[in-house]
């Protein structure tokens, strides 16, 4: 059966890499015995895969994995003999069986709200972040492997808010409330703006270059380090690619 | 958020920050105010070499078992992060606790190569500590040493409070007893060195003297005046005798990020049958001690179980020596194999049932077969008394290429004693017939081309090894024979098969020194610290000239170390040191080595080496203990 988990990665652990994140919860399976399907081939691998990853440093509540097991038994007990062998910094919050034929989250994941707060002793105008996002275009130079070309991010970015409650204003299709993200946070985090952005292997925009945007746009130097990123939930596009987004979480059924 | 030494803006910038976080499953974590004892474990290299090493793993799990002692761990800062702490004055911290270093009672440093002595200053160093054991005060943690660079720890005596000579099973527990009575007793630091002096196996470097002759040589080494009847004489080797009685861990530390040993280990058996006569590791592990098979299997099952792992590796220093290794390996695979556990067995003579295990437990199309001859002729390999004869090597490659195998990897040394331009070019000659073998293969049962990769390293002469008498070629000869067979390889019909791989000469003259050095290097090696050699191992980060500076500006002479013979008259300055084997024992094998005469291994017959005191069962089979 294929499994759909939502889980955090908070704390010290957003100092672990991708990569790295993936062999800690293959152990953490293979320690908690869980029944995981593997491939067939002469070196078969847990079916086990990860939505979109989340940049070294950046904290988050709202992660996918998809995982096929041969049985799960109760949803509560089956997270919690996970959970118990990985620390506390890295939680399985939710557990959602997906019909068979549905796409891996991969090739779902369309967009995810993100929370963008400023670190102590960091200051910002932030109270210019309307202004520039009233811009008709914010064209960024975008950096890929090989190339790097100018594009034009605007289109990207879904919907902003200043706080989370102006956030969720602009998102009729919202059923979920956003977390209160301090509460899973190391202090002296402040909230400065939250952002819908377009995400996955498609079009990909990284808050970190919103923010890289307006600073230049403001004309102050952009320091990476000023800001902790925060990813809050991420989401598969049910429009079929017309019309207005659809945006639902992943944990939802999201057969298209 | 757990507390973390170092702030994130560092850690967001350096290189694998997972190195610095600890919290890594299995970490053990304690209150510090419930212990009597912190100890900080220390591999002085980066993390993934470090936390691949079993010793620390052992030593780990069983301190902790103690509830008055919390044992933490510490690997060197790479570069990068060097560079910070410098700059920021950030003291380096323990892992688990991320504490300072310098708040510890123990810092204990494993001393596994040569080339990592710089990387010790750099520990101590950033740790805040003074450099020299005669200059640390009360609130400074005791700093021991220990492994198998501890044979001869005259390089670094005067870096260390206490070295640990042999292994830790048997007298840590001791001292750290002893450590807490002084500690109790309000005694002081001198207290302690004292009575950590009259144990079994500890070395306490300040209360000897050694003296030097007007040609370098080591005169005298003895009991300083003020410690005699305090400090031993001689240091005697510690051995565990019945090593599934002893400890061993079910939950190793498993690391974030990956390690180079990336699976749990199965150590089967320490010491070796075999005697090579250029192996250190052969003669100073003596006696051969094997694990009991049902103590393995459960170890095996208990540590998958606790890591997670995917890969389980036997490790020994000749796996296909260990009586029941084919019980242990068929168990491993019937238990395991069928829940993904791949199983690694380096160090395997290749013959029938080594293949067959290996056909089941690798992919043949990624997988290689492993030689080490070691020498390319017989008549070579029969004075370093390297059993493989070229029969051998061939039937197991012509039996492998059969079985599918198409590459073959085969290690040799370079400048072993007596070795002429016959037995270089035998090498190639070597390298190439087994490709040969592989061509007489009918055509469609070939599985492509072979490929051969001929490694070979330079010979560097070690302690408690026959060879700790002979001279050490020099730089030039080295790379002449380097050359000689580089041209010997392209002369041969499958030149285009074999790859030819070597070692640098110029790390190597390193490690000779060390090797074999006394108390005169302490202040050169102290020098090429300071000007900025660390991580010498890694070739980016080697710099000779720094190092030719510092021997230099010591008055030291590198090839007084390396490129002279030792005559059997005189007092090498590893000779306090009991290591089981006799001086007697091993000039013999000196002499029977020069007549190309070859001893049996343990298990055909004793050869009365000196390590049968230690009472193994081998050796009381044998009747000599």
């Amino acid at each position: 059966m294929k499994l759909r988990i939502k889980f955090s990665k908070t704390g010290t652990m957003k100092f672990i890499s991708h990569l790295d994140l993936m062999r800690y919860v293959q152990k953490a399976l293979r320690r908690a015995e869980i029944p995981v399907a593997y491939s067939q081939g002469f070196s078969p691998h847990q079916l086990l895969s990860f939505a979109a990853p989340l940049g070294l440093g950046d904290t988050s509540e709202g992660d996918y994995l998809d995982l096929t097991v041969h049985s799960m038994g109760e949803p509560e007990e089956f997270l919690e003999k996970i959970n118990r062998e990985m620390n506390e910094e890295i939680r399985l919050l939710s557990v959602s069986v997906q019909e068979d034929k549905t796409k891996p989250s991969m090739a779902l994941v369309a967009a995810a709200d993100y929370c963008v707060n400023l670190r102590e002793g960091h200051g910002i105008a932030i109270e210019s972040f309307p202004e520039f996002m009233g811009q008709k275009e914010i064209v960024v130079r975008k950096k890929s492997k090989r190339t790097e070309q100018e594009v034009d991010i605007r289109p990207m970015i879904y919907s902003w808010g200043m706080d989370a409650d102006g956030f969720r204003r602009q998102q009729e299709e919202a059923e979920e409330p956003l977390c209160p993200v301090q509460k899973v946070y190391e202090e002296g985090l402040t909230p400065i703006c939250y952002l819908r952005l377009s995400c996955g292997s498609s079009s990909n925009v990284k808050p970190d270059l919103v923010m890289e945007a307006f600073c230049k746009w403001l004309g102050t130097e952009y320091e990476p380090l000023a800001f902790q990123i925060h990813r809050l939930e991420t989401y598969a596009d049910l429009s079929g690619g017309e019309g207005k987004k659809k945006f639902v979480p992943l944990k939802d059924q999201c057969v298209p | 958020m757990r507390k973390l030494a170092l702030p994130e803006e560092i850690l967001l910038t350096v290189e694998k920050p997972a190195r610095y976080l600890g919290n890594e499953t299995n970490a053990v974590h304690k209150e510090k105010e419930t212990v009597d004892i912190r100890f900080c474990m220390c591999f002085p290299d980066v993390y993934e070499i470090g936390m691949s090493h079993l010793g620390i793993q052992i030593l780990y799990d069983m301190f902790n078992k103690r509830e008055d002692t919390w044992c933490e761990r510490l690997y060197s800062p790479w570069m990068d992060l060097d560079r910070v702490l410098r700059e920021k004055k950030i003291p380096l911290f323990a892992l688990e606790s991320q504490d300072p270093v310098k708040e510890f009672d123990f810092l204990g440093i494993t001393l596994q190569y040569e080339m990592c002595y710089t990387n010790v200053l750099q520990i101590l160093d950033l740790s805040g500590i003074p450099f020299f054991a005669a200059d640390r005060e009360e609130a400074d943690p005791i700093v021991i040493g220990g492994g198998p660079c501890a044979y001869n720890p005259e390089p670094l005596a005067d870096f260390f409070d206490l070295f640990y000579i042999g292994e830790g099973e048997t007298s840590y527990f001791e001292l750290l007893d002893r450590y807490r009575e002084n500690q109790k007793a309000g005694g002081s630091r001198r207290d302690f060195l004292k009575m950590a002096a009259g144990l079994e196996g500890i070395y306490v470097p300040q209360f000897y003297e050694a003296e030097y002759g007007e040609d370098g040589i080591l005169a005298s080494f003895q009991v300083k005046e003020a410690y005699r009847g305090i400090a031993k004489d001689r240091i005697k080797k510690q051995v565990v005798s019945d090593l599934s009685g002893t400890y061993y861990p079910e939950k190793p530390v498993v690391p974030f990020i990956k390690a180079v040993q990336d699976r749990v280990v199965l150590e089967i058996q320490r010491g070796c049958i075999r005697g090579c006569r250029f192996c250190q590791a052969g003669m100073i592990y003596r006696p051969v001690r094997e694990r009991d098979l049902e103590f393995l299997k459960q170890r095996a099952g208990a540590m998958l179980k606790s890591t997670g792992q995917e890969e389980i590796s036997l490790s020994s220093l000749s796996s296909s020596d260990y009586s029941r290794l084919k019980e242990l390996v068929y168990y491993l695979i019937d238990e395991f194999g069928s829940k993904g556990v791949n199983i690694s067995l380096p160090s395997l003579r290749i013959d029938a049932f080594a293949l067959d295990v290996m056909g089941k437990v690798q992919d043949i199309k990624k997988s290689s077969l492993t030689f080490a001859p070691e020498a390319g002729s017989q008549r070579l390999r029969d004075v370093i008394n390297k059993g493989l004869t070229e029969e051998v090597i061939l039937n197991g490659a012509r039996e492998a290429f059969q079985g599918g195998w198409n590459r073959v990897k085969l290690y040799f040394m370079l400048g072993q004693p007596t070795e002429t331009e016959e037995d270089i070019e035998a090498i190639a000659v070597l390298s190439d017939k087994i490709a040969r073998e592989y061509y007489k293969l009918p055509k469609d049962q070939r599985n492509g081309k072979v490929q051969i990769v001929s490694s070979t390293s330079f010979f560097v002469p070690k302690p408690f090894t026959p060879f700790q008498w002979v001279r050490m070629c020099t730089g030039e000869e080295f790379l002449e024979k380097q050359r000689f067979l580089s041209g010997k390889l392209k002369e041969q019909l499958n030149r285009k098969s074999i790859q030819y791989n070597w070692h640098e000469a110029e790390l190597t003259m390193l490690e000779g020194v060390f090797a074999r050095g006394d108390r005169q290097l302490g202040a050169a090696l102290l020098s090429a610290y300071q000007k900025g050699c660390m991580f010498d191992s890694w070739s980016e980060y080697f710099h000779y000239d720094r190092w030719l500076e510092a021997f230099e500006e010591n008055g030291i002479d590198p090839m007084f170390y390396t490129a002279r013979e030792r005559t059997k008259e005189e007092l090498l300055p590893w000779d306090f040191i009991d290591a089981g084997v006799t001086k007697a024992f091993l000039w013999k094998e000196y002499e029977r080595a020069l007549a190309g005469q070859v001893t049996p291994n343990c298990k055909v017959q004793c050869s009365g080496c000196g390590a049968g005191v230690y009472q193994a069962e081998i050796c009381v089979q044998k009747g000599r203990a």
